[in-house]
């Protein structure tokens, strides 16, 4: 348990949950308030999630650096638990939010847009390393919602993370996060924390 | 100072980023500006490059958190404590810096879409209001993620800053007051309609949002400057940024007259254009912007209202019209250069505007689609549910098995009563 606790500590998981909680506040308003309008709809199930995302991935910094892999223990078990567990409360907190929007069934959309945007935040934190993971999901949402505007919101596949929850789009977002997944299990966020640059 | 600045040029991180949000821009921008299968056009591609530079200022915003935590991150805030200037020239060198490599990002790809659209824009010239205001954006986005990135010194900020930055830019957008007027994206006339080329793009109060991104980036910058000196003068340079961004801001909203996506097209004076025409069985004439569709309009449209030339009522010419008034008393067909023009063309050459199509209205539409071979399932996209497709094109392969002779006399006896609706299933031969 200390070593979780430690390990959950060095990765700022803590701040990250209470962060996870606010977000889930702030939808849960802003669906009481705003809840029946369209594009506010559109916009928050792309932009809390992507809050949501961009918070769990940027913990998987590793303040450490090599000196973590003396540890006597299976890295990838923590990895992979403190990651999944920080989903697993974004994905509960956010659903139970969107409880007070008028369309319930976009739970799944943000819960599946969380997951799918978390993988693709991980993904890319294996290359630019965590402090720079927020990158790659800012960007590609911010792309999706310019060419869903572009086409007069029929986006295409790619941009999943616009269109409504379905098969085709949940697929991807799990293929993603199982990508993701498995890269942070082997590498979190790369080793040397990605402050090289000034 | 320009040494200074010159040593943050170099090491900034934003410097790794040109190449990639330069390669964004790109891509984002060649891939909306011709919605659905339109030709390359200068306005879209203009309005279409500023929103993408909006996109960018919204990373830059991260960037700039990033860029404002460096000093913490390294531990040198007392080592750049005894700096022999002003400490609110490192906040200034550092934000010119980051910002000069996102302008930098943004001019690389802006050349390239400038490049894209002059070897294929047929018409008109680049809109630069969207633009300016875009790369304006750009500006303000790293200025307050700076100012973010230096009150939350957290690995945190960037993120928080940026998405914060973002739903607060996309959300003002969305509103239906005239607050709306005040996010960067209210340029965007909110997707496309192929007949705006026609009638002169809303005007934009350029100056008045380039007045009020101005103020909300000086007002950072105060902000900057005052949390790290806390100074009578550094609270009067906020006191007058206040000042130019309010009165931005208050400009902003009275100067657009009605929302820019708002197309309120008749009694608007069309702008003058020399049509692009082909003879291809009838005369057929595009607007210049569609220029290079007008040989494979016409390869469409020709065979297709081939049987119906000559008949009473039949059409003479199809011309792209500004408006949506299918075939004219006049014999002028509208139509419009897309993938959909024959079944469009198909459609209204049948009926009558504004009313329903009836099932033998459609076994011609049909049939007149079939002889040529284009794809008659595209007509179920104009007429909705109603006739099974088996049926129509039973009764469609009855009316193609007649002779052309026979076809032709039927159509010059009855082509009239079929676009007023008088003609039902039955009695077609």
């Amino acid at each position: 348990v200390t070593l979780w606790l430690l390990f959950l500590r060095s990765r700022l998981a803590f701040p990250a949950a209470l962060g996870l909680g606010l977000i889930a506040i702030l939808c849960w308003i802003a669906g009481n308030r705003w809840g029946n309008h369209a594009d506010v709809v559109l916009l928050a199930s792309v932009i809390m999630p992507l809050a949501a995302a961009a918070i769990i991935t940027v913990t998987t910094t590793s303040p450490f650096g090599e000196v973590e892999h003396t540890l006597s223990r299976s890295l990838v078990t923590l990895r992979l638990g403190h990651v999944a567990g920080l989903l697993t409360l974004a994905a509960i907190t956010l659903f139970g939010a969107v409880t007070a929007w008028h369309d319930t069934a976009l739970g799944w959309q943000f819960v599946r847009n969380v997951l799918g945007l978390a993988g693709l935040g991980l993904l890319c934190a294996c290359v630019l390393g965590g402090r720079w993971s927020w990158t790659a999901p800012v960007a590609f949402c911010m792309l999706a919602l310019v060419v869903r505007s572009a086409t007069s919101g029929d986006a295409p596949q790619w941009a999943w993370v616009v269109q409504p929850a379905s098969r085709v789009t949940t697929g991807i977002a799990l293929s993603l996060l199982l990508a993701g997944l498995s890269l942070a299990a082997r590498f979190s966020g790369r080793e040397v924390d990605g402050d090289s640059t000034a | 100072m320009t040494r200074l600045l010159r040593i943050e040029l170099r090491r900034s991180a934003a410097l790794w980023f040109v190449p990639v949000l330069a390669v964004l821009v790109m891509w984002g921008t060649s891939s909306t500006m011709r919605p659905d299968g339109a030709p390359t056009l200068w306005e879209r591609s203009s309005v279409q490059l500023g929103l993408m530079f909006v996109v960018v200022a919204f990373i830059m915003c991260g960037v700039g958190a990033w860029a404002a935590g460096r000093a913490q991150r390294r531990q040198m805030v007392d080592l750049l404590a005894t700096m022999p200037r002003p400490a609110a020239l490192q906040d200034v060198t550092l934000l010119t810096s980051t910002v000069g490599w996102g302008l930098v990002a943004c001019v690389v790809a802006g050349a390239y879409i400038f490049a894209v659209a002059h070897r294929e824009a047929t018409w008109g010239g680049p809109a630069w209001s969207p633009i300016v205001v875009g790369l304006l954006t750009v500006v303000t986005g790293t200025a307050v993620g700076y100012l973010g990135g230096s009150l939350i010194p957290s690995r945190f900020a960037a993120p928080l800053v940026a998405v914060g930055f973002s739903a607060v830019v996309l959300l003002v957008g969305t509103r239906s007051s005239a607050v709306a007027y005040l996010s960067p994206l209210s340029l965007d006339p909110r997707g496309y309609s192929p007949y705006d080329l026609f009638y002169r793009s809303p005007s934009v109060p350029v100056m008045q949002m380039c007045l009020w991104l101005a103020g909300v980036t000086s007002c950072t910058l105060a902000l900057v400057v005052l949390r790290r000196h806390r100074a009578l003068s550094a609270l009067c340079m906020f006191a007058v940024a206040l000042v130019i961004a309010t009165s931005g801001a208050v400009l902003v909203m009275q100067a657009f007259v009605h929302p820019p996506w708002e197309r309120i097209y008749p009694g608007q004076p069309l702008m003058a254009y020399e049509p692009t025409c082909v003879e291809q069985v009838i005369l057929i004439c595009v607007h210049p912007a569609y220029a290079a569709f007008v040989d494979g309009s016409a390869q469409r449209i020709g065979p297709l209202v081939e049987p119906l030339v000559g008949v009473p009522g039949g059409p003479v010419r199809a011309k792209q019209l500004p408006a949506r008034v299918g075939l004219r008393s006049d014999g002028t067909l509208e139509i419009m250069p897309g993938a959909l023009i024959a079944a469009r063309a198909a459609y209204d050459l049948v009926h009558e505007p504004e009313t329903e199509l009836s099932p033998a209205q459609l076994v011609i539409a049909y049939w007149l689609m079939d002889r040529v071979g284009e794809p008659t399932s595209e007509l179920w996209l104009f007429t909705g549910a109603g006739q099974p497709e088996a049926t129509v094109a039973a009764a469609a392969a009855r009316f193609a098995a007649l002779d052309s002779g026979a076809q032709r006399a039927w159509l010059s006896a009855h082509f009239q009563d079929l676009r007023v609706g008088l003609i039902d299933l039955e009695d077609l031969p």
